[in-house]
């Protein structure tokens, strides 16, 4: 048995199916995206929760879909209402367990301790048992025993990387991108962060509450959130089939697909927005056009440039205009260059870059015969190159002028960085090194721009150590998920796979092998040029594993399913959803940090100190 | 067949490592097995993938259908940590190696090692001799295969996956052998057929522990 309270004006939409062991089930999607916890239905109750909810609004099918209903008109109800649909539920219930009263004025977000919801918890009314932990909006007033540290959840997303490591990799994925510069700090302040920081005090409005119990199971119920909080006293027997006496339209549900053909979708994408304008060569020309310096030198305007740097983020880069930008935004050239510097770089980059190709070109047998350490880079280069993107016509042929230029600049990579290049732990490079290659054409350049993106972005995750930076990525992803996607969380753990492996090739090599060439270069457009944070790549991992959530919970998908549904994210989500999503999802995560830093200095607990913007910024 | 025959609850589930050196063809032989397919150049693995089919198994009295769940691995050395996670449970592993590189012998025989240190002592070991249609650069003989084997008391095969050759022998005679053994069982306690001690992070956990969990 469980009580669920929800405030119906977040409901967006009802969706019921089957799990694969004939469960019925009923996914909850919020108003605006996201998604609940499944409900799934141990022993039938299905056609009463939905002719209770009719009582109190407007459930309409969506068209030609008979398993998905809008919920509307619902603004009008009264403020507590309550569906004592525990009332009909079997002998599992404990008395009381729908006493659900409202949430305080105050906005109250709840979330269960790190114990599972158990049936003591029931007292839904009472929120402060020592498991739940409860922050409160003012008002409301919230035990303060039961406080939660604003802090825990900004340490983990703030995680200092021990000195040493390389470039952007040293400060945590919401800490400001250390390219940005003074200008992009205003850019930042009027950023998605801040415009959205009071948003969870909304929350305060809710209108109306809709609580049942009764013949629901909720795997995964851990979170409360001011949204729904929940009671479980799980049924004896998950396996147990539904005896659905209740019968009714609603008891009738599709077979759904196998897990073995499952695609992985974002269902509540139903509002898709457009992604904005790309940045265009003439937007690009009247940043330099601005600067004050005379229009022969070609320098690029700071504001402007950091302009242009957000209009990336949120909308790319015109595929004319790439390579030039790109230089500017992995720092090959300063901002502020002239172009007679910029021509001075590229002489120096184009001689480095020969001389040390000349390094391993110029080896002999006899030295090779001798040098183990390059024989074992060399060797895995040649196995990785012939193998990297030969479905694309610039690879395909063995004789590919690309394949040798993506083969020579990996050979001087290894040279330039002999500890960390090519030898045990570098396969994915050669796909960062496609990328760069089919973007420019000079062969020094490739490596160059190559050698920019692993400093500022990639060196880390390649290290030979499993426990480098990627460890701390996923740990980050990890933070995220249980803060964000509970249910997913709950269920990850379950199946021993919260330490996110499955997601290690999305963060090595930038999605890469899960969009296409086009594709890829659009997300990387967004994850180079984002100015609040280094580590965009996090957020979108975070951002996918939310949008997939229902899918994962529902199927209740087990860690090798979930390594094989991950790898089948290639090609099946577009990546302008996928980019909308995560930056939608980085503002609910920037909002959420504010809002609780807030929440810490209305309580007079400033020992945290510094404020999010103040961080970022 | 088709490759993803939805699992019938008879289907037996057997789990399998691929281990080997990098580029030996791990990922082409999984491929091969359960797409019927040969994909030249094949990309190289990043972490893991995950693969499975079923194939019935009509000579066994009765007859049975094993569900072969394959994990196929990255060669490279970075990834070494990680396999343990992997070969945990596993019914079955394949040690694959190259027969035109020597080299990927050697990394077999640590692969061995390391399985008989590490590894159930049920777990049924296979040596992979692959890449069999490129006779004329062979660098490791029939015969050294077959003595490693034999030393290592091993399943032995040489295949093809580009071609086929032996891909669904190795698998079909991998299903007999861990029936035989009584590695995996079609009897009515499925649970005992992976498990043992052995809980890995792959492998399901039994519906009741999972209800247990959910309820504390």
């Amino acid at each position: 048995m469980y009580t669920m309270c929800l405030p119906m004006t977040r409901v967006g939409k009802l969706q019921r199916k089957s799990n694969l062991r004939g469960k019925r089930i009923v996914t909850v999607y919020r108003v605006g995206g996201g998604v609940e916890c499944p409900l799934i239905f141990q022993d039938g109750g299905m056609t009463k929760l939905f002719d209770e909810l009719k009582k109190v609004c407007t459930v309409r099918q969506v068209p030609n879909s008979v398993d998905e209903f809008t919920i509307e008109d619902k603004n009008d109800i009264d403020d507590d209402f309550d569906i004592p649909l525990a009332t009909q539920s079997s002998g599992t219930q404990r008395p009381g367990a729908t006493a659900v009263g409202a949430p305080s004025a105050g906005a109250a977000l709840r979330m269960s301790s790190s114990g599972s919801t158990a049936p003591e918890t029931a007292a839904a009314g009472a929120p402060h048992t020592k498991r739940r932990m409860l922050v409160s909006d003012g008002a409301g007033g919230g035990g303060s025993d039961d406080y939660v540290d604003p802090n825990d959840f900004r340490k983990e997303l703030y995680a200092e990387r021990p000195a040493g490591s390389a470039g952007a990799s040293s400060t945590g994925p919401l800490s400001p991108s250390p390219s940005s510069s003074e200008g992009s700090a205003a850019a930042h302040s009027s950023g998605p962060a801040s415009a959205k920081a009071a948003t969870p005090a909304k929350a305060g409005m809710m209108k109306s509450l809709l609580s049942f119990g009764a013949n629901l199971t909720q795997r995964g119920s851990k979170i409360a959130g001011n949204v729904i909080h929940s009671v479980t006293s799980v049924a004896d027997d998950l396996m147990r089939d539904e005896s659905s006496g209740s019968g009714g339209d609603f008891e009738v549900v599709e077979p759904i697909a196998h897990v073995e053909e499952l695609v992985p979708t974002i269902a509540h994408l139903t509002h898709r927005k457009a992604m904005r304008e790309k940045v265009s060569r003439v937007d690009w020309d009247a940043g330099f056009a601005v600067a004050a310096s005379p229009p022969k030198e070609k320098r690029m305007d700071p504001p402007a440039f950091n302009r242009l740097r957000e209009k990336a983020y949120f909308g790319g880069v015109e595929d004319g205009l790439r390579a030039e930008l790109w230089a500017y935004l992995l720092e090959l050239y300063p901002v502020t260059s002239s172009i007679a510097e910029r021509d001075a770089i590229d002489v120096a980059m184009q001689r480095e870059y020969e001389t040390m190709k000349l390094q391993w070109v110029s080896l002999s047998e006899e030295q090779e015969k001798r040098h183990s350490g390059f024989r074992e880079r060399k060797t895995a280069i040649e196995k990785d190159v012939i193998r990297t993107d030969r479905f694309l016509p610039e690879f395909a042929q063995d004789d590919s002028p690309k394949l040798r230029q993506l083969h020579d600049c990996l050979m001087t990579y290894a040279m330039y960085n002999f500890d960390l290049g090519y030898c045990q732990g570098c396969q994915g490079m050669s796909d960062i090194m496609a990328v760069m290659a089919l973007l420019y054409h000079e062969e020094w350049k490739i490596f160059a721009m190559f050698r920019q993106m692993m400093s500022l972005k990639c060196e880390g995750n390649f290290r030979n150590d499993v426990k480098s930076n990627m460890e701390k990525q996923l740990q980050a992803v990890e933070a995220l998920v249980r803060r964000f996607a509970p249910a997913l969380h709950q269920h990850l753990e379950r199946h021993h796979a919260h330490g996110m492996t499955f997601c290690f090739r999305w963060l090595l090599i930038l999605f890469k092998r899960e969009f296409s060439v086009a594709e890829t270069m659009l997300l990387w457009d967004v994850l180079i040029s984002s100015p609040y944070t280094p580590q965009f790549e996090v957020f979108v991992t975070g951002a996918l594993l939310r949008g997939l959530s229902g899918q994962v919970v529902e199927q209740s998908l087990t860690y090798d399913e979930l390594l094989k549904f991950a790898n089948a994210l290639s090609g099946n989500i577009p990546v302008k959803d996928v980019i909308i999503l995560a930056q939608e999802f980085y503002e609910v995560v920037t909002a959420h940090v504010a809002w609780k830093e807030r929440l810490q200095g209305l309580g007079g607990g400033s020992g945290g100190g510094q404020s999010a913007a103040a961080n970022a910024g | 067949m088709a490759s993803a025959s939805p699992t019938r609850a008879k289907d037996i589930p057997a789990k399998i490592v691929v281990l080997g050196e990098s580029a030996v063809g791990k990922s082409s032989l999984a491929l091969r097995f359960v797409r019927r397919d040969f994909i030249p150049n094949q990309e190289a693995t990043i972490g893991a993938s995950f693969l499975s089919r079923s194939v019935s198994l009509v000579d066994e009295s009765p007859p049975v259908t094993i569900k072969f769940e394959i994990w196929d691995t990255a060669g490279q050395e970075r990834y070494r940590a990680l396999a343990p996670m992997y070969y945990r449970g596993a019914a079955g592993a394949l040690v694959v190696y190259d027969i035109t590189s020597a080299d990927s012998l050697r990394k077999a025989e640590s692969w061995i090692g390391e399985l008989r240190r590490n590894a159930d002592p049920q777990t049924v070991v296979v040596l992979v001799g692959n890449k069999c249609d490129l006779e004329s650069m062979r660098q490791v003989s029939i015969q050294q295969g077959q003595d490693l084997a034999e030393k290592e008391e091993l399943l032995f095969y040489e295949t093809s996956a580009k071609d086929g050759t032996n891909v669904d022998a190795l698998f079909t005679n991998l299903g007999k052998t861990l029936l035989s053994r009584g590695v995996i069982a079609s009897g009515v306690d499925r649970r005992s057929t992976m498990s043992r001690n052995l809980q890995p992070p792959g492998s399901r956990t039994p519906k009741s522990e999972q209800q247990k969990r959910c309820d504390c």
